[in-house]
């Protein structure tokens, strides 16, 4: 593994324990609250029991929206489709004669599949159509079902809502606790921890270069989705019997608006803060929102526009930061089983890459126009052309983050023309960009121990520099992050390496220092290099072959010497006959 | 022709509605949660008004407004980047909008008299004046609203802001005091859509509810920077939802509005589903099948 | 009068579905005052409420939608305990009354309710406004064997032996609005309404009624709850071209409705118009249109009797609000005289015995001599009091005729 030290920070601000402070504290902090929690019936007078029942019913519901939005950035504006559906589930089924459990059961598999179905349209899109088309599927969802529980007055009672069989009080508590606690621990144990749990902190944190990874942010966002859609699925069941009547505001749009109050309050990306939030707001609500009215509604307003100057990240980032002193930094998830990387397939020989006649449009408009290209093991192939000539276009092409209209893109013998990016990367196609991607806002040892997972190393025999525990990959300059970038795409012993401008808003020296490197990787790992590149002092020193690119067609193809001699190429870039 | 003219005054308040919400989402990719609430304030200021001139009203209202806009923006949402913390910031002020008035004025609807009373006959159709009026006052404020943004100087330093903050800050401009002037005049479309409209309506606190989702759902449809794709987005909201209504019951039209605009979006935004529309031969990448 | 404003009560289909979860409850929760009572906690259990004075457990929607019809049912109630208290409070010894705000979201009622239920003082309850927040009280009032009053008018969502409604039914009013409206303008009746349940049972119980009267109802258009554009609605009205409008469209949309209609020359003065828009919530901001109209109501502030007369000013002084008075206000009034007049009766003191006076009783108020409570189909109790038809004037509403008690009994709920 290649790795280059990042200088560590001149003031160190090493404070050893950073990150883990709160992984220390995690534990005994969710055992003591599960503990006071546990005894809670004994001293509380019933309705003050009741009241907390609902708000860990609401705190559930809340953890269902941030599994989507709170861990990947995925927004629902109707969650309460999901909420509703579960909590008219029991309405209709014990109303069918079903028991309780059943019915919830039905409710939960109903929640799930209806985000599953919502994630698979929503995400089946490009990200951005993807997201607004999001927001509208889960808005228009809960509309939806909200007109049809009121139109089906004789399955849901209509507005005046349908009863459920009501929880015993301390029973109904326990069965709400002990939910929540299972709901926590599954979801945390199947998502948050573990390589579900880097799958899903890098697609936060950076799509495109978790992507590049080999992280399938596809199946990694809809997988939550439908877990968020289950939980708050399953926050409805529970409702149900808590509240005694479901009416078709469990489906509303202001339930949906409240949820997302009660997660911007307790904070994303938690576990504690979403229960904080929709707990202390549900409790106020239910104590103070009776008696003190219209002041205590001024109250919750003024409350949610300050909270947000003072903790910007609710009550939970607030707690985070105190533990951390100061600082907040997302940490990965310990011990992760390394990603299965697939071997090279037997049949593939020295031809790494094969471009053929690929075409490629943006809105009409030909970028690529039957572009071909070859790239050979060992072999550095320098990319050049006019702005606008479609270089990094045919980047994206091989690396599949552009759609080819014609042609095929072949990759160790295998077309890869119909594979998604992610997989092309776990065979060995790594890629950098022109501005460094790197996850900025993870310490510079959790980007490398992402790259070394995703790559099937493991992190666990990883070597981590002085300082990169505390050090976050965003503070680093651009030359630190390029060589943080270089080392972690080079971690899996790639088979191609493409690289768009790597001397980018680098220094002269700097630029040598990176040209050596390249040269060296191309040796030592007999791997195929692609790089787009102006600087023709760098191309000089890189290039095996060079490939000129001329509005979307390669003019030229041959040695440094033989392109500059090369009238075609003249035309191209210096506009002369 | 009646169906035209439904159109036309239901797009008045509408585009005035979704051009707020997509100016101050452009600039500070903030859901403006209380852009219904601002309607309401409109509302409630021809009510707490009544007796002095239509115009006057409305012009008073517009300028007492501005400076309060400009410094609500500057005080509590200047330093809010998240979309989910503006949202929350936004509920806020919605939702303290709609308790004063409540505490005020009480939930009890109340009325504004329209200045301009009968018809007009339109070719052929008779259709009361004072809608054709506001919808051509509130169409005339959209157009130049978007001329401002594409044809001048300073719309340019919006549009970049919108684009690309950082890069807008490194041309020069001041991105804070940009988003805080965009967030006043967008503030104020949504206070002139109120006012305009609440002789039609009945003015209540919780009226700015009812009137954000086709605003909402139209500035989903369009490109999150484009304030023109939002006018346009509403112009198709409102002629569906107009049309339905005019088709089937208001109930059966509601629903069958989501269904359409869901089924609109899924096929236009499916490569698969927009190749098949478009005549275009086989998909040279089929579409990823669903992860399981 | 008042029609509230949120979603109000209609027909509930069914009241199955409760378990022996619910039947288990007092038992479970004995053990657990015990110890409650060992930790020094403050605790209820489900038993009745000792001694024979009277609290009553008071849920309102305070703020949100219905709050306006909320706050004046509230100051109606209050009133009313005043003056029970002035004249010497109930068996001997104040009234009392603890106020909760539900906000008019039926997951916060049921809390409420569960908690006055808890709760050895509260001898009965009162109050809610929308339909789904009484539907939500009904079965935990039931369970606690504990009477529950409300002013709102239309008919309960759930018929029960502890619901006691004092609002009148939906039959009670349009006996006399279908009458009223056939006589004055014509056979041809259309309906619009809001779309949920009441506006529905509404609609079907007057499409019985007003075919009965040799009419027919030729049209029948529901809109959802804020709904801001009735154009279409309005032409399909107008298209088929009715004598009289029947309109149960409520909250904002009830004015609404009424400019729009008047804007696009539905609601002439030759056209009839009747229902909740006419209601005193709606007539400062839909007076241009409903002044010189008829309006049927239980109680209107021109009522010139002195009972009503100084329950008005006490009303116009307590609230600062101005006349009209809403008619919902009225009935917490004289229902709250009603209960205290029952007890004193009958010296009940336990929720039981509440509940059996609150049906024996019979009281003269300016609602009617001898009102009383008497049963429906399905175990439920029906207000019998006067029906009147009060003219829209410019102050007010001023009653054209008392039409007496309206012996339909007939109910929706189930």
């Amino acid at each position: 593994m290649t790795a280059t030290a990042v200088a560590a920070p001149a003031h160190d601000r090493a404070t050893r324990a950073r990150g883990p402070v709160v992984r220390r504290w995690a534990a005994p902090l969710a055992a003591a609250a599960v503990g006071v929690l546990a005894l809670a019936p004994f001293g509380l007078a019933p309705h003050a029991l009741g009241i907390l029942t609902l708000g860990l019913v609401y705190g559930l519901f809340t953890y269902g929206l941030d599994l989507a939005w709170g861990r990947v950035g995925l927004i629902s504006v109707g969650q309460a489709a999901f909420f509703g559906a579960g909590a008219y589930a029991v309405v209709i089924g014990t109303d069918a004669g079903l028991s309780l459990p059943v019915a919830g059961l039905l409710g939960v598999v109903a929640g799930a599949l209806l985000a599953a179905l919502i994630g698979a349209v929503a995400l089946s899109v490009p990200e951005a159509t993807g997201v607004p088309l999001l927001i509208l599927l889960t808005l228009g969802a809960s509309q939806l079902l909200q007109r049809t529980a009121t139109s089906l007055r004789n399955l849901t009672g209509g507005a005046n809502g349908g009863l459920a069989p009501v929880f015993d009080l301390v029973q109904g508590y326990y069965v709400v606790l002990a939910s929540c606690a299972v709901a926590v621990a599954l979801t945390a144990g199947l998502l948050v921890k573990g390589r579900r749990g880097l799958f899903q902190l890098t697609s936060l944190v950076n799509p495109l270069r978790a992507e590049h990874l080999g992280v399938d942010l596809r199946a990694t966002r809809w997988v939550a989705f439908t877990a968020a859609g289950a939980v708050s699925a399953l926050a409805g069941v529970l409702f149900a019997p808590v509240s005694g009547i479901v009416t078709p505001a469990s489906l509303g749009l202001a339930l949906s608006a409240s949820v997302l109050v009660w997660l911007a309050v307790g904070g994303k990306g938690s576990i504690a803060g979403p229960f904080l939030g929709a707990g202390l707001l549900t409790i106020g609500t239910q104590t103070l929102g009776g008696t003190l009215q219209s002041w205590y509604v001024l109250g919750t307003a003024a409350l949610f526009i300050l909270v947000v100057q003072v903790a910007p990240d609710g009550l939970a980032g607030l707690v985070r930061r105190a533990l951390r002193r100061g600082r907040d930094v997302p940490a990965l998830p310990r011990r992760i089983r390394p990603v299965h990387r697939p071997a090279a397939p037997e049949t593939a020989g020295d031809r790494v890459l094969e471009v053929r006649d690929v075409e490629v449009s943006f809105g009409g408009t030909p970028v690529l126009q039957g572009t071909s290209l070859t790239v050979d093991r060992g072999e550095v192939v320098c990319l050049i052309g006019p702005n606008g000539a479609g270089k990094s276009t045919l980047l994206g092409a091989v690396a599949g983050t552009v759609e080819v209209a014609r042609g095929s893109v072949w990759f160790e013998g295998v077309d890869v023309t119909a594979q998604p990016t992610h997989r092309r990367v776990r065979h060995g196609m790594a890629r950098m960009f022109q501005v460094p991607r790197v996850f900025d806002q993870l310490s510079v040892a959790d980007n490398r121990r992402a790259a070394a997972v995703m790559a099937g190393v493991g992190a666990e025999d990883l070597a981590v520099h002085a300082g990169e525990e505390d050090r976050v990959a965003g503070e680093l300059s651009m030359a630190d992050r390029r060589h943080l970038e270089l080392d972690m795409v080079l971690t899996g012993s790639p088979e191609l390496l493409l690289l768009d401008e790597p001397a980018a808003g680098l220094s002269h020296d700097e630029t040598g220092a990176l040209a050596a490197r390249i040269r060296a990787v191309a040796a030592a790992e007999r791997c195929g290099i692609v790089v787009v590149e102006h600087d023709m002092e760098l191309v000089r020193q890189l290039a095996d072959r060079v490939v000129v690119l001329s509005r979307g067609a390669v003019i030229a193809d041959g040695s440094m010497d033989e392109i500059v001699a090369h009238d075609s190429v003249r035309t191209a870039y210096l506009g002369v006959p | 022709m009646e169906l035209a003219l439904s159109c036309i005054t239901q797009l008045g308040l509408y585009a005035l509605l979704a051009l707020s919400l997509a100016l101050v989402f452009g600039v500070s990719r903030i859901v403006n949660l209380a852009v219904g609430d601002l309607a309401a304030v409109g509302a409630y200021a021809m009510v707490a008004t009544a007796g002095l001139p239509f115009g006057l009203r409305i012009v008073l209202t517009l300028v007492v407004l501005a400076p309060v806009l400009y410094l609500l923006e500057r005080g509590l949402l200047g330093r809010i980047r998240d979309g989910l913390a503006g949202m929350l910031v936004t509920w806020g002020i919605g939702l303290a909008i709609r308790q004063v008035f409540e505490v005020v004025y009480t939930a009890r609807p109340r009325s504004v008299t329209e200045p301009i009373a009968g018809s007009t006959t339109v070719l052929g159709s008779v259709y009361p004046t004072y809608r054709l009026v506001i919808a051509a006052v509130g169409l005339a404020v959209v157009v130049a609203v978007l001329v401002v943004a594409y044809r001048t100087r300073a719309g340019l330093r919006l549009r970049a802001v919108a684009d690309n903050v950082e890069m807008a800050a490194l041309m020069g401009t001041r991105p804070a005091r940009t988003r805080a002037l965009v967030f006043a005049v967008a503030g104020l479309l949504a206070v002139l859509a109120g006012a305009l409209y609440s002789p039609l309506l009945g003015v209540t606190p919780a009226m700015g509810f009812s009137l954000l989702i086709p605003g909402f759902v139209a500035v989903l449809l369009a490109r999150p920077a484009s304030f023109r794709g939002a006018v346009l987005a509403v112009a198709l909201v409102v002629a569906l939802q107009v049309t339905l209504r005019r088709y089937f019951s208001d109930t059966v039209a509601d629903s069958l509005f989501y269904v359409v605009v869901l089924v609109a979006v899924v096929v236009r935004a499916n490569p698969h589903t927009r190749r098949l529309l478009s005549w275009s031969a086989r998909p040279a990448r089929p579409a990823r099948s669903v992860p399981a | 009068m008042v029609r509230s404003s949120g979603t109000p009560r209609a027909q509930r289909p069914r009241v199955s579905g409760r378990t022996q979860l619910r039947r288990a409850l007092p038992a479970a929760l004995l053990p657990l005052s015990l110890v409650l009572a060992a930790c020094g906690s403050s605790v209820g259990g489900a038993e009745e409420a000792e001694g024979d004075d009277l609290k009553i457990g008071f849920i309102v929607p305070a703020t949100g939608l219905a709050s306006a019809t909320g706050l004046a049912m509230q100051a109606g109630f209050e009133l009313a305990v005043e003056r029970i208290n002035a004249d010497g409070g109930v068996n001997g010894q104040d009234v009392t009354y603890e106020i909760q705000d539900d906000a008019g979201d039926p997951a916060t009622t049921s809390q409420i309710a569960r908690r006055y239920s808890q709760d050895n003082a509260v001898d009965m309850l009162f109050g809610t406004i929308t339909g789904d927040t009484a539907a939500a009280v009904q079965p935990i009032a039931d369970e606690a064997g504990m009477p529950f009053a409300t002013a709102i008018l239309g008919d309960p969502p759930v018929c029960s032996p502890y619901a006691w409604p004092f609002g009148e039914s939906s039959r009670q009013l349009l006996a006399i609005q279908v009458a009223n409206l056939m006589e004055d303008y014509g056979p041809r009746i259309a309906f619009v309404g809001s779309d949920y349940n009441f506006p529905r049972d509404y609609a079907e119980a007057a499409k019985e009624l007003i075919e009965a009267n040799g009419g027919e109802l030729i049209a029948e258009e529901y809109s959802p709850l804020g709904t801001t554009d009735f154009e279409s609605t309005i032409g399909r009205l107008s298209a088929a071209q009715p004598d009289a409008i029947l309109a149960m469209v409520v909250g904002s949309d009830a004015v609404t409705f009424t400019l729009q209609g008047a804007q696009f020359g539905l609601l002439t003065p030759e056209m009839g118009y009747e229902g909740a828009p006419l209601d005193s919530d709606y007539f400062g901001a839909v007076s241009a249109v409903t002044t010189g109209r008829e309006h049927v109501v239980r109680w209107a502030d021109g009522l010139e009797d002195e009972d009503s007369q100084a329950f008005v000013e006490d009303y116009v002084e307590e609230t600062g609000l101005q006349v009209p008075v809403s008619e919902v206000a009225a009935n917490a009034y004289y229902a709250m005289l009603f209960i205290a007049g029952a007890i004193n009766d009958s010296g009940a003191g336990t929720r039981e015995e509440i509940n059996e006076a609150l049906a024996g009783f019979s009281f003269d108020s300016p609602l009617g001599e001898g009102t009383r409570f008497v049963d429906t189909e399905g175990g439920g109790h029906l207000f019998q009091a006067d029906m009147l038809t009060a003219t829209v004037t410019e102050d007010g509403y001023a009653v054209a005729e008392d039409h007496g008690v309206v012996d339909d009994v007939t109910v929706s709920c189930q």
